[in-house]
């Protein structure tokens, strides 16, 4: 079949699953990324300016690529359910993260030319076990394709300040952290800020003078948090 | 969610909707499917506050009514008791598909020849809604729907659609944007319409951007630098005459390599004049509605199926080399009659069909059939023109031999053969 | 391209004829109305290349005038096809039609006489007026007046196309231009406009090449142009049907 050249569209999730994700929480992360995946492919047929590609890293007391893979078509993304255990070990999830966000003939996953920036969304529940993390993040931010991502942190019924600086060292202004203060809302939530972000940067809506697409995105993951208990897919 | 199924909504007590279901979120609003006194309409509800001017505006547009029947018009402005608006419009009818779904290769247009019917209407409607005065002003693939059956065309979102030179904020969507629009210089008008109906028109006959080509190398990232400066700062044809810098990357823009090539040349021109000529000069040369339909019904026209493989080409009277095979299957290409006509040449087809436009040169009705090439019924060795017109033609054969055809009778289609449809208007088959 | 002298006395000289739009670009002309005219103009524009072909015996040329506050030329001198080119008008101010006239009549003498019009021959000119019919200069019609003292005015074959108009007294400032209801038309579509203007441009220059004597000053005799006029009014029968 014939059709129109499409660029690639990344979406990575980082998930904690350390001990303290265990039972509700992981569950809610789980259904979250199926139903995602669902979503994310009639997505890709009503929009003809990219292809999604997933990548999922789990860390605890190591960090992984979800089934070995690093990066798949959403089509052909095979979803096992993730199961808890362990420490946070975050420092190696950024390793890991590090190693996708270079182009392909680096070693990478992103596009060599002409990609769009990957949407990264990173969520934990409880302090980072390395602490402070400050050569992982530097080492992060060398890298362009970390830069320009629109990156989401979800901290899951957390009140540590200190967690919470992790995460918007990590967001740096593109992107937003998010609070979860309610578990059983968070597969919501991951649905709101990654199908929103795809949506907005996969059919990049009109434009209004004035908002560029990063701006419209944050305002618009706002605006549907804002209910997230009504909000429905 | 603004609604839930079942709800009632009451405006001013004489205006009774009921939610049956959500359709969709479309960034400036949400889509219902409601029902009002047993009629199904689309109802869509803004989310922000919109301002006195948009409307005023969309109360014009509903005023004045659609420009045709393709467009999919607003037909009842409702206002909500805490200031928002929203509309009333008809259902998308089942039958079209999404312009998307068929840059996504999931949805085709059965044949070239209905692909042309739909460009063509695509054309006419922008035409009428620029002689009343309109500018739509937000061009983009997501507007669009077609049937893949006939090639009837369908345009939603017409919310931003303002008297020309009039704007209510909207930019337009990129990749589709006039590149004075993207630079920041210009506010949307019929002039950036133009620019962006040529960018679909490319999409639909060659699945690609007319200006994604080599130069994405050039970047990492397309972010919105980088489109600034590809769609804005400086866009370079993918098929720019001399400067050959972007033409499309081997491996990767596939389909524009493959369909490019048989593009017919003056559709080429047509294309090469907006996206070339008409970055200097916004005015006087961006190709316009009615040079497009001059050019696709010509195109249309030209077009020929190939006998063994079913593959639509063009016959290329005007081209450079000649069409002697079939592009797909290499097999020879079959003889045609052709019927001569004002500044016309159809190539006489099977299937292939008159249109008003070829036998009265005023009329805008460029996809109303007069005339159906078919073949006999005894013998399908013999082809002649079935008339749909309301009076009857005078033929002429190569010997001079008069006689009447009724407006619904065969004209027999024979080499030297002259068909009077008119005083003005006369036929030659050669 | 057609800017031989006609004095040198190659062969035939062809007539010149002057397709001019007159077209109101006042305030109350914005939005769809003048989006239309601007529209229907530059169609027009890109049919004329055609038309000028179909009509061999006459070189058309084209002005063009606009008035809101003042009346304009948007060029100095007539174009031919080929030059004109077409930017589109906004719309502010009032409605000078008293201007529009003044500037007409000037336009409308010889050239000795400092107009635009040929000193010997000529085929009348087409006159097209585009306006919403509300002028705000309220003594246009002694203006008028005294334009009508033109030659080239009477024998002029004179059109208005109604924009959004729908009051009678509006339509009425139309028809006191042209003369005659019939021909105040209320099709705007670039077909209807093209075929307007191409029956008047081919019948009108082939009743001047049939007439053996001129008429008033060299023009197109008024009983000549009564005959174009029916012929035009004939063809222009159908015209409906370009609307839909």
């Amino acid at each position: 079949m014939e059709k129109i050249a499409k660029q690639k569209l990344n979406v990575i999730v980082l998930v904690d699953c350390s001990k303290s994700m265990q039972g509700e929480r992981i569950a809610q992360v789980n259904r979250a990324l199926r139903e995602i995946k669902t979503h994310l492919i009639e997505m890709q047929g009503e929009n003809a300016n990219v292809d999604f590609y997933v990548s999922v890293i789990t860390f605890s007391t190591a960090a992984y690529f979800l089934n070995g893979e690093r990066c798949k078509g959403v089509e052909d993304f095979d979803f096992k359910d993730i199961k808890g255990g362990g420490w946070s070990n975050l420092h190696l999830a950024y390793e890991k993260l590090g190693e996708l966000l270079k182009k392909e003939s680096k070693g990478g996953i992103m596009p060599d030319f002409g990609g769009v920036a990957p949407i990264v969304l990173l969520m934990t529940d409880g302090h980072p076990t390395k602490y402070p993390l400050t050569e992982e993040m530097a080492a992060l931010k060398k890298l362009p394709w970390f830069r320009v991502a629109l990156k989401y942190g979800i901290a899951i019924e957390l009140n540590d300040e200190r967690t919470k600086k992790v995460l918007r060292e990590f967001v740096d202004g593109n992107g937003d952290v998010v609070d979860c203060y309610d578990a059983k809302l968070l597969e919501r939530i991951i649905k709101i800020i990654v199908l929103t972000a795809s949506k907005l940067k996969s059919t990049a809506t009109s434009v209004q003078a004035g908002n560029t697409i990063v701006q419209q995105t944050q305002m618009q993951v706002q605006q549907a948090l804002q209910v997230v208990e009504d909000w429905e897919w | 969610m603004r609604f839930r199924k079942n709800d009632t909504i009451t405006i001013d007590e004489k205006e009774r909707l009921v939610v049956e279901d959500f359709l969709g979120d479309g960034g400036q609003g949400e889509v219902y499917l409601v029902s009002r006194g047993g009629e199904k309409y689309a109802l869509k509800v803004y989310k922000n506050e919109e301002s006195a001017d948009f409307r005023y505006n969309l109360k014009n547009n509903i005023d004045r009514g659609a420009p045709s029947e393709a467009f999919l018009w607003p037909k009842a402005l409702l206002d909500f008791d805490d200031g928002k608006i929203g509309y009333l419009m008809d259902l998308r009818p089942k039958n079209y598909a999404s312009f998307v779904s068929y840059l996504t290769g999931k949805n085709k247009f059965r044949s070239k020849q209905v692909l042309l019917r739909w460009c063509i209407e695509l054309c006419t409607a922008f035409k009428r809604l620029h002689e009343l005065g309109y500018s739509y002003q937000d061009l983009n693939d997501g507007s669009f729907f077609f049937d893949p059956d006939t090639g009837d065309l369908l345009i939603c979102d017409n919310d931003n659609v303002t008297a020309d030179k009039k704007n209510l904020g909207i930019l337009g969507k990129m990749r589709y944007m006039a590149p004075e629009i993207v630079r920041g210089e210009q506010m949307p008008d019929m002039h950036s319409d133009r620019f962006s109906l040529a960018v679909i028109l490319f999409m639909a006959l060659c699945l690609g951007n007319p200006y994604e080509g080599e130069r994405l190398k050039e970047y990492d990232i397309i972010d919105e630098d980088a489109e600034y400066e590809i769609f804005g700062e400086k866009p370079v044809f993918v098929y720019h005459k001399t400067d050959r810098s972007n033409r499309p990357i081997r491996g990767y823009h596939t389909s524009v390599l493959r369909r490019w090539a048989y593009i017919p040349l003056y559709v080429k021109e047509a294309f090469h004049r907006t996206f070339v000529d008409g970055l200097q000069d916004r005015e006087n040369e961006r190709t316009t509605e009615l040079e497009w339909l001059k050019v696709l019904t010509k195109y249309r026209d030209e077009l020929i199926a190939c006998p063994y493989c079913g593959h639509e080409y063009i016959v290329g009277f005007s081209e450079k080399k000649k069409y002697d095979v079939c592009p797909l299957c290499g097999k020879e290409t079959k003889k045609f009659c052709t019927l001569h006509i004002g500044r016309n040449a159809v190539v006489l087809d099977l299937g292939k069909k008159l249109y008003k436009n070829h036998v009265d040169k005023y009329s805008a009705r460029y996809n109303q059939a007069v005339g159906i090439v078919v073949a006999n019924k005894n013998n399908p060795a013999l082809w002649g023109i079935k008339l749909m017109l309301p009076e009857g033609v005078e033929i002429k054969d190569g010997e001079n031999n008069v006689k009447m055809v009724t407006g619904s009778g065969v004209v027999p289609i024979v080499s030297n053969l002259k068909i009077k449809f008119n005083e003005n208007i006369i036929g030659e088959i050669r | 391209m057609e800017n031989k002298d006609r004095t040198l006395g190659e062969g035939i000289a062809r007539q010149e004829l002057q397709l001019i739009f007159i077209i109101d670009n006042s305030g109350s002309m914005e939005g769809e109305k003048i989006g239309a005219v601007n529209n229907a103009i530059r169609d027009v524009m890109s049919m004329m290349p055609e038309v000028q072909e179909d009509t061999a015996d006459a070189t058309i040329k084209i002005s063009a005038l606009k008035f809101s506050d003042e009346a304009k030329w948007v060029y100095s001198e007539p174009q031919t096809v080929n030059e004109f080119k077409w930017k589109d008008l906004k719309s502010e101010g009032g409605t000078n039609l008293s201007s529009a006239y003044d500037e007409l009549a000037k336009w409308l003498c010889k050239k000795e006489k400092g107009g635009k019009m040929p000193d010997i021959g000529g085929v009348a000119p087409i006159l097209i007026l585009m306006t919403d019919g509300m002028p705000t200069s309220y003594d246009w019609e002694n203006h008028l007046a005294i334009l009508k003292h033109k030659g080239w005015f009477k024998v002029a074959l004179k059109y208005a196309l109604a924009i959004g108009i729908d009051t009678d007294e509006a339509m009425d400032v139309l028809r006191k231009f042209t003369g005659n209801p019939e021909t105040v038309l209320k099709v705007y579509t670039a077909e209807a406009l093209r075929k307007v203007i191409k029956v008047i441009a081919v019948t009108a220059s082939k009743v001047k090449s049939n007439s053996a004597s001129a008429g008033y000053g060299g023009a197109l005799g008024a009983s000549n142009n009564d005959v174009a006029k029916n012929e035009i009014a004939e063809k222009l029968d159908d015209i409906q049907d370009v609307e839909w």
